[in-house]
Formats: structure tokens, C-alpha cells, sequence
């Protein structure tokens, strides 16, 4: 029996196609992986089904009946449940409380505890959920703050799981704890859809996995008839978007030497494992990897915001030693972000102030603290045509320009400080076509102009595109160095995914 | 005029579309209350026109008997809710939730009555005095503000937190410690509180047989400076990019290199400096003296005439007009039997009005909007 | 939106206009009195404590509004006419055989929100309402009242419990001024020696809230009231520092209790009320004695423990001041009402329970003594130690 049947499922985004005619039919009892790259339409797709986003076109079945899932309770009420990625529980309440929240068992008026911490006991031992009813989720671990989220699920009749990327936030032990808890959900007869990007995992757990890429779906497959390189290589895909074309590097002298850099991440965990690489004049260097394999952690140190447990930072050939973000700065490094947003431009600052910010203390912006807002304004003016910025409006705020344009905003300013070393990370997410090509051209363009460029990517096709070299990142280290020439999409993707090491000597 | 007002409040040339509203947000809100206060007037069987006739007659704002006694009164509480009330601002462009307010206001007044009756200085002439007092009342009021920043940026303490309780430590130190203890007058001159400062230390008048003095002129003046400093320095453009991100734990101000932890250190001194200026006021312009008993609150009406003046350093000085006036026409609505909580009341719905701004704003765009489109549609009618 | 824009800048522009048009404006002269009023106006600025202090501005506000005007405030700014009989259950027994009759007089109040309110009601008073006699009800308007005299000199003032002060400096030769003050020793005196009767321990306690002149005056009549009828008592003496915080009445009522005391005075205003509610939540032996008015009488504090009450009849004194002016006697300079006068007394309360009729016979008699000038009780606590108690009463 067809648990859950999705047809043709199209989501257009404004610039993005997000789902591309996915049709998808999951058995009852069974486990059903769904793997991709980041922004290849796994999680769009899991909000359509839990009423989330609403599909641009298509139709959904669950359990055979056509359905139209347009809030989350809609989908509850047809026993889906979703475990996000990112808990929705009370730190200050019990566990119990937290699993009966918004359908408290009562008498009368009054909320019946004690009946609530028997019913959440019963649900934990049938699944085999082990979890202290009485305890504040605050006080427990994450791998049991799962349990509490999918038992919560369970208590309202869910039949059908969907967990999106649940292994991300948890330890081995945990991980295997909760592959234990699915066979079990599973010999209960409950269906799950298993989200992830770590191909060891699904191949572990999964019944069936269906492979995404760039919002199409790429086949489904039966686990005993696949093997993790096939999977891969389906995941990555061969499709090269861009032609971009080739430019011979002049390398010259090193401008960012970077030596057994260990950096923690957010969580306090090492997330970068001493690396060591240079990056020279007039070349681009390439970083490939699966997201949250220690580009975020590299960033953070380049740009001084995290102070490195260990290792030092060379910017043209000297060591600096307190690494803040002003220091780096001075010293000949800009930076293009990932997050535009959150790090790019002040939302509600004008163009004119957005493009000065970094050389808002220097002549002939500003001069002893005073700014200048004629030069400022000729220089927006200037910048705007330049860089093709629309509208040519240097008011506007930078939270009201599209995306390609806040970009192009970023990389008019950036460019224009005096730099040796410029560190792209991610510079095309989130683009169109267009906005990608023009950023493209700029790289290139600075690595013409005799600039070091880091380009971190997670689009293989940039980087094999526009790099010189090409470092693969996976689990914190760097586990290979190649160049274009010499390897293809394939065996990068493998590399990536930590299926292919190679030993590399760094001069 | 439209553009005077601009470059006024906007800084020149610089296009924004409905600007007017940010104007229209805090007067409206000022009528709603009028309005509410006069149903509450009306409720108690008295006529609101007779109240508000009294209240804003003498309130200073406009002319009428005695104009010029309500005017200097109400000017001189003005330039203490224009400190308190800059204080606020200051620190909330740069993203901070600053209370802290009424604590500098404190230590500024303890300040400035020290330095006001202290031997060394007690004969100097008055321009050389009232500036070694108001400089040691920057430094004092800015290093007790500047403890929350320090707080917050190496201890992470949040400026709530820290604020409210420097409050109560600056009240405590002052008027249990200072003030009955080393500070204290002697008893036998019949005098409580602290001695009175020297005559050369008291902020000269500016407008005869009243108590206005150059408290308003300073204030003018800083106030001036402050959006000088908001708008049109380094300084000002790093803090208003961090008061716009901050909040939202964004940081593109932090990437292009803008020093957090120092600016937010140097904000926190600035606030306390300002606000200490208010109470270097009260004491070097009307009390003279640090009295046993301060009562305050000023620090608190600063928040209000920010909440007010939409944390604009001009808007900040027209709220403190109306606020002041209100204090002052206090008074007189108690000789009309109203009680005299009543402008209180004013003020306390004007507030909540405020705190409902973005439903007015909302308001005021669809008005401006669907007046906008009708107009453009009768135009494309005559086109036909 | 066209008009809309007109009304912001017609606002906005009103608002500057007061601002640069305030600076050369000339005040208008003063209006003269266009008929004589028919009723003298008494204007009185309360302190910061305002009206409903259950002490010092509420006793003005009786002998202004009760007493001399015959009214009475009903809340809301409006007053009623009192009854003769209404009237005749304001005056306290120990005023009963003093002349207070009503007066020709209409009273304006001022309350006062914060300290820098003094001036400007001070001015409102005496510029708009043209009163005849303006009224400072503590030694927080000392210098307000001061100033103001020399400002108005056709104007008559009074200060009640304090000596004007102009810029810090004490100003007691003003001819338009008359300051109240009180033989604060004598009430107290004479609850002191109802204290040293009343105790079992023979441990007292004192509690003054900041050391001024009125309450050091309280402390040294009272340890000498004590000395003098039990001089093997012993004063416990404690000064808060604050008139305004309960708390620390609670605090320091408490420690002189574990110190061994079971009765104890106050002098500390609302300080002293956290005083009342220790002594109520111990209950018996313990004994308050209040301060200023009759507290005993106040269902709020705690009635049923307080043995009497040191009574300073501000309500007196503010309606002798505006009979002189009424009747045109006033006379400028400093007035001090002891018991004679009938400007300090003590209220019997619980008195009668407590002590032997001998004893309270004991100290009628000291209290006539004090009247016929035989006692001479210390102001000055340091000084109790060298004074000699009578020993023939």
C-alpha cells in the first residue's frame, strides 16, 4: 500500500526552481531516503508535504486519497509529522510537558499532570523511546531531545515521519541510537522519510533512496542494488552551467599563507583540523567540499572572528597576530560573504552607505572622523554604473535591492578597497544565471589584476571552472589537491564525500 | 520649508519617499492621546476645553498670561529631558537597550554640586569653574555609564541587567553614603543635603526675572552635535550600522572591520556623559545643593521623550518641549481642581500610543497610498 | 496628504516659533486686582510627600482648609462646606480650649511633584492667584520660601519646622516672613516619661531619620523624659538617615528589639512606619510611640500598640499664622509653640492602660511644670548627659 504519493511537484521560487516535476511514491513500513546537495530541493520538498510552502503545481496522496496540505495542521491531521532540523521544543518545561503541549491531557480545567507523565511513559516504552518524562529538556542531551520531538509526533497519531537531515546535530553514539529507534518505528508499521546528504548513513538505514540534483529527481534507487559511488555520482552530476572561460594563471609571489589552522566551531567542537595551504598572486584556489566540512570554521578565521585554537595566518608575507577583522582588513584582505544578508550590507543603510563600509575611515570618504558625503555620493554614483547596479539610485536601501544586486553592491565595494587577497566564500548562492556569470567575470578579472582569490564553493561546476588549484575540504581536513585539468567532477565528488583520500605535499 | 525641514531631519538630499509619516507617527499619537485624556476629563464631570485651555495655557508652549515664567520653566525641564532623553537615543541607534539614564543623571548631580562648593575651586571666575565642573561631570557621568558597556562587552551581561543596577547602586552611593555622610552640609546652619555650590558655579540667566538659564543653549548645542556626530561622522555611521544589525545577530559591520566591543564601550560613555549633563543641570541651575532626598525619575522621562521623538536627536528636543510643557502646566490644572495627575496621564497614554506606532505608520502609508493611486487614476482619466 | 503635510508644518512651526519667539517676549504686566475678593486667599505648597501623608502636610492642610476655611477636600480638587459639628470633631481634645473658629479665608494648594516644582508654585501663587499668604510646609522649601520673600515683599510667607535660607545662607531677618517652629523636646520629654515608665526591660529605643534640627530636638527631650522618670533606663539610639523608606524602619525597629527594648519612638516619618508594623506583627510587650500626629488614632499603623504619641500641632500653627493675617496682626520673624502655646503636646492613647494612675498624675504634673517654665528641657541630645532631671514631681 502507497503510503505517500507526490505527482509532478513543481516549486518555482522567483529565481530559483526549486522542485522540477518531482514525482515520488513511498510504501507503508518503509524507510525512504531522499539525498542531494545542499539547495537541490530535499527540504523544499518535505515543507510542501508538511504544508510548509505550497507547490506551484501538483498533486499529493496520502494512504491513496488526494490531499491538499496547505498548513502544518492539515498534514497532522493526515499523520504527517516532520522532526526539524532545529528543535521546537520549551528548555524550561519537562519533557513530558513539551510532549503534550497544545493537546494537554486534562480533567476539567485543570491540566492532569500526572495522567500526561503516564501517557508520555506508555508512548516511550512501546517505541522504545527511552526518556525521563519528569526531566527538563534544558538538562538533557540533544540525541535525547530528538526522542522527545519524535515522540511528540508519535502521540498525534503520526504514521507518516519525515526527518530532515536528524543525524546532523548528533554524536556517532547517538546517531546509532536513533537508526535503532527507526528499524523499530518501522516494525510498528510507521513510514519514514530519512533527509540527508551523508551517503554512509543512508546507505545504512534506507530501504530506498531517490537522489535529487538542482530540483530534479535523478532516479530512485533500491539500497541493494546501489553502492555509494553510484549515489554520488548521481548527487554531483556532470553539469557544468557556465562556460567560464579559461584565463592561464600568472602566478606570482604568496599572499595568504595559512599554516595547521585548527578552528573550533559554534558549538565548540573542532571543525578545522590544522590546515595548511597558500594561496599566490594572480590564481584562484578552489575549495570544494560538502557543506559543514569546515568552511565555515576557515571563514571565520580569514575574516577574525574566530580566534584559532591553533595555527597562524600570513597575509603578503607577514604573520598577523591578532587576528580581528580590522586587522585583516588593513592588512590587504577582502572578503565577499556568503550570507549577504547577515554579513554583507547593512539592511536598512542606504547604497551610498553600504559601498563605504570597510573604507568609511579613509580619505577621501572621511576625513579626521568627519565623513565627506559628496565624495561618498560621486563614489556611489561612480560604483553604480560600474558595476551595472540597478536601480542608479544611490538612496535606496540595501535591504530593498534584489539579491544580484546586493551582490554586485558587495563585490563594487570590496573590490575597490586596496587588497591583496580576496576570499570568496559562496559568492554565487543564491544568484541567477546572470548575476552568476557577472560575478564570474569579476574573479576573474582580480586574479588578471594579480589578486590572490579563495573561492570556497559548494557547486562543484564553479570550481572547476574558474579555480587554478583545487582543495577538497571533508570532515575539517584537507583530504586532497588537484587541478582542473588533471581530475573530473567524479572523483572530486568522491573526495568530497570522503570516499577518496589523496596524500598531498605542501611545499 | 519641506526641504529645510528635511535636511533637518533627514540630513541633505537624501530621497525617502513617505518621510513625512516619521513626523506625523509621534503627533498623531500626541492627538490620540489629547483626545483619550479628554474622554477621561469628561468621565470625571469637568469640561476637557477648560483643562486643556489651563493645561496648555500654561504650559509654556503657547502664549498667554504669565507666558514668560511657563516658558522658562518649561524650557528648563526641557534641557533635562533633552539629556536623559539623547542619553536613550544614543545608545539605542547603536542597538542598545540603555536605562541607565537616571543613575548618570545621579552621579552627574553629585558631580557637579562637589565640584560646585569644593574649596579649591570655589572662587574661580564663573566661566573657569562651570567648565572644570561640567568637564569632571562628562568624566564621571561617562565612566558610570561606560561600566554597562564594559560590562556587557567583556562579561556579557546584558545593558538592561546592568543598568538597572548601577541605578541603584548610584542612588544608593549618593544619598546613603555621599550626601548624609562625607558630602553633608552642616547641621548646625540648618541645612539638610549638601552645602549650596558657590555663586560661581551657578549656570548664569538668560532671560531676566526667571530661572531660565544657558541649560537650554547647551542643550541646543548638544543636541546639535549629537546628530552631527549620528549622521555625518565615522563614528555615528559605525554606531548606526551596528543598532540596525546588532539586534538581529547580523554582522556586516563586524566584517567590514568596525570594532564592536570598542564603539559599544565608547557609546555606553557618551550616554552616561549626556545624561549626567541633566542632573549638572538641576543642581548648578535650580537646587543648587544635592538635597537628602533627590526623588528623580528624570532618567525614565528620558525614555519617554525618545520613545517620543523616534530617537531623533530634533525629535528628542520637540518631545521634551511637550513633555516639559506638560510639567509645567501641571501646576496650574490643580487650581482648576483637576487633579494633578492628569498631564501624567497625558503622557502615559501618548506612550502607549507610541508603542503602537507602527499601527499608525500602517495607517498613515495606506491613506497615502490609496490616495495616491486614486489621484493617479483620475489623472489617466482625463488622459482618455 | 496635501493637508496632512500643511498640519505637520503648521504644528511643527508653532513648536519653533515658541521656542526662538520666547526669548524677546516681554511678560505682561501684572493685572490688577479688578474687585476686592471677597474671601483672603491662603496659598500652600505641600512637599514632595503631598497631600495624604498621614503627617506634616496633611496637619497644614487641616489647620489651612478645616479649620481656617471650614472645608473640607472630597478628592478631585473639590471641597464641601463642613457641618458645625463636623467641624467642632476636627479640633483635638488638648486644642479644645483654644479659639479656633472659621475664617474669611479660601485656600489654594499647591502639591508639588518634585523639588524643582517649589519655585514655580511658590510663583503661580503669588503672581496668578494673587494670595495673601503663602504657606511652605517643611524645611525641604526652606530656601524656595526664602527666596521668594525677598523676590515678593508685598506678600506674607510662612515656613513650617524650618528657618528660610536664601542661596544656602540663612536668612531669619525677612519682613515679610514668619517661620514656625516647636519645642519638639518638650512632646517628646513627655513621651520619654511615659517610655521609662512603661518599660520592663529598661531598654528604649529611638529611631530618628535624618539628623536635623526638629528630630535631634525629639531625641534629647525624650532620653531626658526617660532619665527623668527612670533613670536606670537606657536609650537605645539609632538615625536611619531617610524619612521615605520603611524598610529600614522594619530593620532597625528589629535590631533594637534583639538588643533587649519593648518600647520604641520614632522620629523618621514614613521611616518610622516600618517601626509600627514590627510592633504590630510582635504584639505585646512591645510599644510604639509615634511622632507628629496622633498616630494612634490611624487604623493604618498599629493602633492598639501605641502607648501615646509626641504631638507637634503644625494644624495649629498654620491656623495662627493665617488668623494674624486676617486679622492683621501678622508679625515677621521665627515663633516657637512649646506646650504653653499648645503647638507640642502628647496623646493619651493607650496611656491609660499601661501606666498607674500615680504615674500618669506624675506626668501632668511635669507637663505643668514645663508650662510654668520650671523644666528646662535639653535640645541638644549630646547635652542630656550634664542635664539634671527634676527629682520634686
Amino acid at each position: 500500500m502507497k503510503a505517500l504519493e507526490v505527482k509532478n511537484i513543481v516549486k518555482q521560487f522567483p529565481n530559483v526552481l526549486a522542485n522540477d516535476h518531482i514525482s515520488l511514491s513511498i510504501e507503508k513500513g518503509e524507510i525512504f531516503a531522499v539525498v542531494g546537495e545542499n539547495g537541490a530541493g530535499k527540504s523544499t520538498l518535505m515543507k510542501i508535504i508538511y504544508g510548509l510552502y505550497t507547490p506551484t503545481s501538483g498533486e499529493i496522496y496520502v494512504f491513496g486519497k488526494k490531499v491538499k496540505i496547505e498548513t502544518p495542521e492539515d498534514a497532522i491531521r493526515l499523520k504527517i509529522g516532520m522532526v526539524h532540523q532545529e528543535f521546537m521544543l520549551i528548555p524550561r518545561f519537562t519533557v513530558t510537558e513539551n510532549i503534550v503541549l497544545g493537546d494537554e491531557p486534562h480533567r476539567g480545567m485543570i491540566f492532569d499532570y500526572k495522567r500526561a507523565v503516564k501517557e508520555v511513559r506508555e508512548l516511550s516504552e512501546r517505541f522504545g523511546l527511552k526518556v525521563d518524562p519528569t526531566d527538563k529538556v534544558a538538562n538533557i542531551p540533544v540525541g535525547i531531545q530528538q526522542r522527545v520531538e519524535i515522540l511528540k509526533i508519535l502521540r498525534r497519531g503520526a504514521e507518516i515521519l519525515i526527518f530532515d537531515e536528524p543525524t546532523a546535530v548528533l554524536t556517532p553514539e547517538e546517531t546509532e541510537d536513533l537508526f535503532k529507534a527507526l528499524r523499530r518505528l518501522k516494525a510498528e508499521g510507521k513510514t519514514i522519510i530519512f533527509i540527508s546528504h551523508k551517503l554512509k548513513e543512508v546507505m545504512t538505514i534506507a530501504d530506498r533512496i531517490a537522489v535529487l540534483r538542482r530540483g530534479k529527481l535523478q532516479g530512485v534507487v533500491e539500497k541493494e542494488k546501489t553502492n555509494e559511488v553510484e549515489l554520488a555520482r548521481m548527487m554531483v552530476g556532470r553539469n557544468v552551467v557556465l562556460e567560464i572561460p579559461h584565463v592561464e594563471a600568472k602566478i606570482g609571489k604568496t599572499v595568504l599563507s595559512v599554516r595547521d589552522l585548527t578552528v573550533k566551531n559554534k558549538r565548540g567542537i573542532i571543525g578545522l583540523k590544522g590546515v595548511s595551504f597558500d594561496v599566490h598572486s594572480g590564481e584562484i584556489v578552489g575549495i570544494a567540499g560538502v557543506e559543514g566540512n569546515g568552511q565555515a570554521e576557515l571563514v571565520n578565521a580569514l575574516i577574525g572572528f574566530t580566534r584559532p585554537v591553533k595555527g597562524k595566518i600570513e597575509l603578503d608575507g607577514k604573520e598577523i597576530k591578532l587576528l580581528t577583522p580590522y586587522n585583516l582588513r588593513t592588512k590587504g584582505m577582502v572578503y565577499i560573504p556568503e550570507d549577504r544578508k547577515r554579513r554583507g550590507i547593512v539592511l536598512p543603510f542606504r547604497v551610498r552607505e553600504n559601498i563605504i563600509m570597510g573604507q568609511h575611515t579613509l580619505y577621501p570618504f572621511s576625513k579626521n572622523g568627519i565623513l565627506n558625503d559628496s565624495e561618498i555620493n560621486k563614489f556611489a554614483t561612480k560604483k553604480l554604473e560600474e558595476f551595472d547596479i540597478r536601480p542608479r539610485n544611490i538612496h535606496v536601501r540595501g535591504g530593498n535591492l534584489s539579491g544580484g544586486n546586493q551582490q554586485k553592491l558587495i563585490l563594487a565595494r570590496e573590490m575597490s578597497i586596496e587588497h591583496k587577497f580576496l576570499l570568496a566564500s559562496q559568492p554565487t548562492r543564491g544568484l541567477d544565471i546572470g548575476a552568476m556569470e557577472f560575478v564570474y567575470k569579476k574573479l576573474v578579472e582580480e586574479k588578471k589584476k594579480g589578486i590572490g582569490v579563495l573561492l570556497i564553493s559548494l557547486e562543484l561546476s564553479e570550481i572547476m571552472g574558474l579555480s587554478d588549484r583545487i582543495l577538497v575540504l571533508y570532515n575539517g581536513e584537507i583530504v586532497g589537491e588537484t587541478t582542473p585539468d588533471k581530475t573530473n567532477e567524479e572523483e572530486l565528488g568522491l573526495m568530497m564525500l570522503g570516499l577518496k583520500r589523496q596524500e598531498r605535499v605542501l611545499q | 520649508m519641506k526641504n529645510v525641514l528635511k535636511r533637518i531631519i533627514f540630513g541633505p538630499k537624501e530621497k525617502e519617499k513617505y518621510w513625512w509619516i516619521n513626523v506625523l507617527v509621534p503627533i498623531i499619537a500626541i492627538l490620540l492621546a489629547l483626545v483619550v485624556g479628554a474622554i477621561f476629563i469628561k468621565l470625571t464631570g469637568r469640561s476637557p476645553i477648560v483643562a486643556y485651555k489651563l493645561l496648555f495655557g500654561t504650559s509654556g508652549l503657547l502664549p498667554g498670561p504669565y507666558w514668560k515664567d511657563h516658558f522658562a520653566e518649561m524650557l528648563l525641564s526641557t534641557s533635562m529631558f533633552v539629556a536623559t532623553g539623547l542619553s536613550f537615543a544614543i545608545a539605542a541607534k547603536a542597538g542598545l537597550f540603555f536605562i541607565g539614564a537616571e543613575g548618570d543623571f545621579l552621579v552627574g548631580g553629585i558631580t557637579a554640586t562637589y565640584f560646585g562648593y569644593a574649596k579649591p575651586f570655589a572662587n574661580m571666575p564663573t566661566f573657569i569653574h562651570l567648565t572644570i565642573i561640567f568637564i569632571f561631570v562628562i568624566i564621571m557621568g561617562g565612566i558610570w555609564g561606560a561600566i554597562a558597556g564594559y560590562l556587557k562587552v567583556k562579561k556579557g551581561i546584558h545593558e538592561v541587567i546592568s543598568t538597572i543596577m548601577l541605578n541603584w547602586i548610584a542612588v544608593y552611593l549618593i544619598e546613603d553614603w555621599l550626601v548624609i555622610g562625607p558630602m553633608k552640609a552642616n547641621v548646625k546652619t540648618g541645612i539638610s543635603g549638601t552645602p549650596y555650590v558657590s555663586n560661581t558655579a551657578r549656570l548664569p540667566i538668560i532671560l531676566h526675572g526667571t530661572r531660565l538659564n544657558i541649560s537650554i543653549i547647551i542643550m541646543i548645542i548638544v543636541t546639535y552635535l549629537i546628530w552631527f556626530l549620528l549622521y555625518r561622522t565615522t563614528f555615528g555611521y559605525e554606531i548606526r550600522a551596528m543598532g540596525y544589525t546588532l539586534i538581529y545577530g547580523m554582522e556586516a559591520p563586524k566584517a567590514g572591520g568596525v570594532d564592536i566591543d570598542k564603539r559599544m564601550i565608547q557609546v555606553t560613555f557618551l550616554a552616561g556623559a549626556v545624561a549626567a549633563l541633566g542632573g549638572a543641570f538641576i543642581v548648578l541651575g535650580i537646587l543648587f545643593q544635592y538635597p537628602p532626598v533627590f526623588g528623580g525619575g528624570y532618567g525614565f522621562d528620558g525614555i519617554t521623550v525618545a520613545l517620543i521623538g523616534q530617537n531623533e536627536p530634533l525629535g528628542i528636543f520637540l518631545a521634551s518641549m511637550f513633555i516639559g510643557g506638560l510639567r509645567t502646566g501641571a501646576a496650574a490644572v490643580q487650581l482648576a481642581h483637576i487633579p494633578k495627575t492628569f498631564p501624567s496621564i497625558i503622557e502615559g497614554i501618548t506612550v502607549a500610543f507610541i508603542a503602537l506606532q507602527e499601527l499608525i505608520r500602517y495607517w498613515l502609508m495606506k491613506a497615502a497610498t490609496a490616495k495616491k493611486k486614486s489621484y493617479v487614476k483620475i489623472q489617466g482619466g482625463a488622459d482618455e | 496628504m496635501r493637508t496632512k503635510r500643511v498640519l505637520v508644518l503648521l504644528l511643527v512651526a508653532v513648536m519653533m516659533a515658541a521656542v526662538f519667539a520666547g526669548c524677546n517676549t516681554k511678560q505682561q504686566p501684572t493685572k490688577p486686582a479688578e474687585k476686592p475678593v471677597e474671601k483672603i486667599k491662603i496659598g500652600l505648597v505641600t512637599d514632595v510627600g503631598g497631600r495624604g501623608d498621614m503627617s506634616f502636610n496633611d496637619s497644614a492642610l487641616r489647620g489651612l482648609e478645616e479649620w481656617a476655611a471650614k472645608k473640607k477636600y472630597i478628592g478631585n480638587g473639590q471641597y464641601r462646606t463642613l457641618t458645625d459639628e463636623e467641624y467642632k470633631a476636627t479640633i483635638p481634645d488638648d486644642l479644645a480650649d483654644r479659639d479656633i473658629h472659621p475664617l474669611n479665608v479660601e485656600p489654594v494648594v499647591l502639591e508639588s511633584k518634585e523639588k524643582k516644582d517649589y519655585t514655580p508654585n511658590i510663583t503661580t501663587l503669588v503672581e496668578q492667584e494673587h494670595c495673601k499668604l503663602v504657606i511652605g510646609v517643611g524645611f525641604m522649601l526652606a530656601d524656595a520660601i526664602g527666596t521668594a520673600a525677598k523676590k515678593y515683599p508685598d506678600t506674607k510667607f510662612m515656613l513650617i519646622d524650618s528657618t528660610p535660607t536664601v542661596n544656602g545662607k540663612s536668612a531669619t531677618n525677612l519682613p515679610n516672613e514668619v517661620s514656625y517652629l516647636f519645642r519638639e523636646q518638650q512632646g517628646g520629654f513627655l513621651a520619654g516619661a511615659a517610655a521609662g515608665y512603661a518599660t520592663k526591660t529598661n531598654k528604649i529605643g529611638y529611631i530618628g531619620g535624618m539628623k536635623i534640627p526638629p528630630v535631634l530636638r525629639y531625641e534629647a527631650g525624650f532620653e531626658a523624659g526617660v532619665k527623668t522618670t527612670n533613670p536606670n533606663a537606657k536609650v537605645i539610639s539609632v538615625y536611619t538617615g531617610k524619612f521615605n523608606e520603611p524598610a529600614l524602619g522594619v530593620d532597625t525597629a528589629e535590631s533594637e528589639i534583639n538588643q533587649g527594648c519593648d518600647v520604641l519612638f520614632h522620629a523618621a516619618g514614613a521611616t518610622g512606619n516600618g517601626m509600627f508594623q514590627v510592633i504590630c506583627q510582635k504584639g505585646a510587650p512591645y510599644w510604639g510611640i509615634g511622632v507628629d500626629v496622633d498616630m494612634g488614632i490611624n487604623p493604618k499603623l498599629c493602633p492598639d500598640r501605641t502607648l501615646t504619641c509626641a504631638i507637634k500641632h503644625v494644624d495649629y500653627a498654620t491656623y495662627l499664622a493665617i488668623k494674624s493675617v486676617v486679622d492683621g496682626t501678622f508679625k515677621p520673624g521665627i515663633i516657637t509653640m512649646g506646650i504653653k502655646d499648645g503647638g507640642v503636646g502628647y496623646a493619651p492613647d493607650h496611656i491609660k492602660d499601661v501606666l498607674t494612675p500615680d504615674q500618669i498624675k506624675k506626668i501632668n504634673h511635669l507637663q505643668q511644670m514645663i508650662i510654668n517654665g520650671e523644666i528646662q528641657v535639653p535640645e541638644d541630645p549630646e547635652k542630656v548627659d550634664s542635664w539634671t532631671p527634676p527629682s520634686n514631681f
